[in-house]
């Protein structure tokens, strides 16, 4: 009896707190964003689909945060694959790669700025050389959005692929080389189908993260690149509560569309 | 050969990308003016301007906020790592995926999700706190979680059957051999409350800007030096947050 008396006590702490703080709260917002000047209707998801901002923006965060992945995905498995036999190596990129994970990422793209852009230390030196460092003339736009993304949140892709290696059976990839398999073959065959399930989680965790991001757009799009969640917080800054209710609700529907898409695919992969 | 080649590029071109560009935050803070690519001179100009009291007082609100909040994200952990590890429940599975999905959605949509369901609390530090405690929480209490499934059963339940209480168990076997995944989630929690921008840029108000805040304004204003000091105090407190993370999960790795 106080066993079970422990357990509810304990479950309904532990379980009123995501209901209290963030369904009840996304729930109110979703409804509001259905109320237009005291009645309910679809007026502000009408003004959203035929703005040509918002549509915009809408597709600038699936485009940033697709282009990101790609190339987070890709790089992130070169470099995992190239130095997961080191484990020294493994632990100083590690240590590095943990920076932008608890780091600002409005400070970072602020770094970035006074790097890489049009006055910047490395565009300079790299100009006393005769080179002309080419990030400068991109960081500003929405490919300058997506090159910081990618140095943002390549940790994140990096980190669990980490441990998706590490559960490989070494035993199997020497059986494949004494069977012949080697090089492509065998990261293509052996390693790769392994690792695939790691590699796309990687890749939803990153996705999300990009899609839902802010900070990085303001730092780098400074008003003329948007994304959806910039949006929302202009239209809040300018008291437009219903269309920021309306933005905030679309782009949850784009969130649970996007994991709902990954989690299918990794149901396949598991089949 | 290859490979190490390879594996020493790979460090080089991390450390291009990721340090340098904090490096040079650090020297935004030491430039008093700063007009050409290469700066020619220095000095602490903006380490002194921060000694205003409107600057230390966001120096002093952000560790309020990020200590207020991180107390409450740590204790919330603590609690609900031990239900998820000691208890079964019908649904268990599906209340952890609930717990965890904050982490998911944009601080933004978090932000106005509480803005429109407390209006009372609107503007107030109590909003700062629960904005921290709702995107923070889950990531520490996976950390908790992750180092409380690993103590032993058979420890538990000889404590047990020695008489031991619940409670005494729980302070004298759990806690301590959990204590890698706790103090690793507080420095976290401390580290991501210091340093959140997205989650406070709709909820801060006038009274408790925090450093992150202070430096988004500066930003936008142009006063980079400010900007330069605040961000090279985030980065220690960063740096200093990495370092303790890594250090107690080296030296508590055995338990």
């Amino acid at each position: 009896m106080k066993y079970e008396f422990e357990k509810y006590g304990l479950l309904f702490f532990i379980g009123i707190v995501p209901v209290l703080f963030f369904f009840y709260p996304i729930f109110l917002m979703v409804q509001m964003s259905f109320h237009y000047e005291g009645a309910f209707g679809f007026s502000n998801y009408v003004k959203f689909l035929s703005s040509k901002t918002f549509i915009q923006g809408l597709f600038n965060s699936f485009f940033i945060s697709t282009i990101s992945v790609i190339i987070i995905s890709l790089m992130g498995l070169m470099i995992v694959m190239s130095v997961r036999d080191y484990d020294n190596v493994k632990r100083v990129i590690k240590l590095i790669s943990s920076l932008p994970m608890v780091f600002s990422s409005y400070i970072f793209c602020i770094a970035l700025i006074y790097a890489y852009g049009r006055t910047g230390i490395l565009t300079h030196l790299f100009s006393k050389f005769g080179i002309d460092f080419p990030i400068h003339k991109f960081l500003y736009t929405k490919y300058g959005i997506i090159f910081a993304n990618i140095v943002f949140y390549l940790p994140y892709f990096i980190i669990p692929l980490f441990s998706s290696f590490e559960e490989i059976d070494p035993n199997l990839e020497e059986a494949a080389e004494s069977l012949g398999s080697h090089g492509f073959h065998k990261f293509r065959r052996i390693i790769f189908p392994q690792v695939l399930h790691g590699f796309i989680t990687g890749m939803l965790v990153s996705f999300l993260l990009i899609f839902n991001q802010i900070s990085i757009v303001l730092a780098i799009g400074t008003g003329k690149t948007y994304t959806l969640t910039y949006l929302l917080f202009s239209q809040y800054e300018r008291a437009r509560i219903g269309m920021a209710n309306t933005i905030a609700t679309v782009s949850l529907i784009s969130t649970f569309v996007i994991a709902f898409m990954f989690q299918r695919i990794l149901r396949v992969i598991r089949r | 050969m290859r490979n190490r080649i390879f594996s020493a590029f790979v460090i080089l071109f991390l450390s291009i990308l990721i340090i340098l560009p904090l490096s040079i935050t650090f020297l935004l803070s030491v430039v008093p003016v700063w007009s050409e690519a290469i700066p020619n001179e220095f000095g602490l100009i903006w380490w002194k301007e921060i000694l205003r009291p409107a600057y230390v007082k966001a120096i002093f609100n952000t560790f309020v906020v990020a200590g207020l909040s991180s107390i409450c994200i740590v204790v919330y952990g603590i609690v609900g790592s031990y239900l998820f590890t000691y208890y079964d429940f019908m649904g268990k599975d599906f209340l952890f995926s609930m717990i965890l999905s904050p982490t998911y959605v944009s601080c933004t949509v978090v932000s106005l999700g509480l803005i429109v369901a407390y209006v009372p609390l609107r503007n107030t530090l109590w909003m700062m706190i629960l904005g921290n405690f709702v995107v923070v929480s889950p990531l520490v209490m996976k950390y908790v979680h992750s180092s409380m499934i690993k103590i032993s059963k058979e420890l538990i339940e000889a404590s047990y059957s020695l008489g031991s209480s619940k409670m005494n168990t729980f302070t004298k076997i759990i806690l301590p051999l959990s204590r890698q995944g706790i103090l690793a989630g507080i420095i976290l929690s401390i580290g991501m409350c210091m340093s959140a921008l997205s989650i406070m840029l709709m909820l801060y108000n006038a009274g408790w800007i925090t450093i992150p805040i202070y430096i988004y304004l500066e930003n936008t204003t142009g006063t980079l030096g400010i900007a330069g000091v605040f961000s090279t105090i985030l980065i220690v407190v960063t740096l200093m947050t990495v370092y303790l993370v890594d250090y107690v999960s080296e030296k508590y790795a055995g338990f």
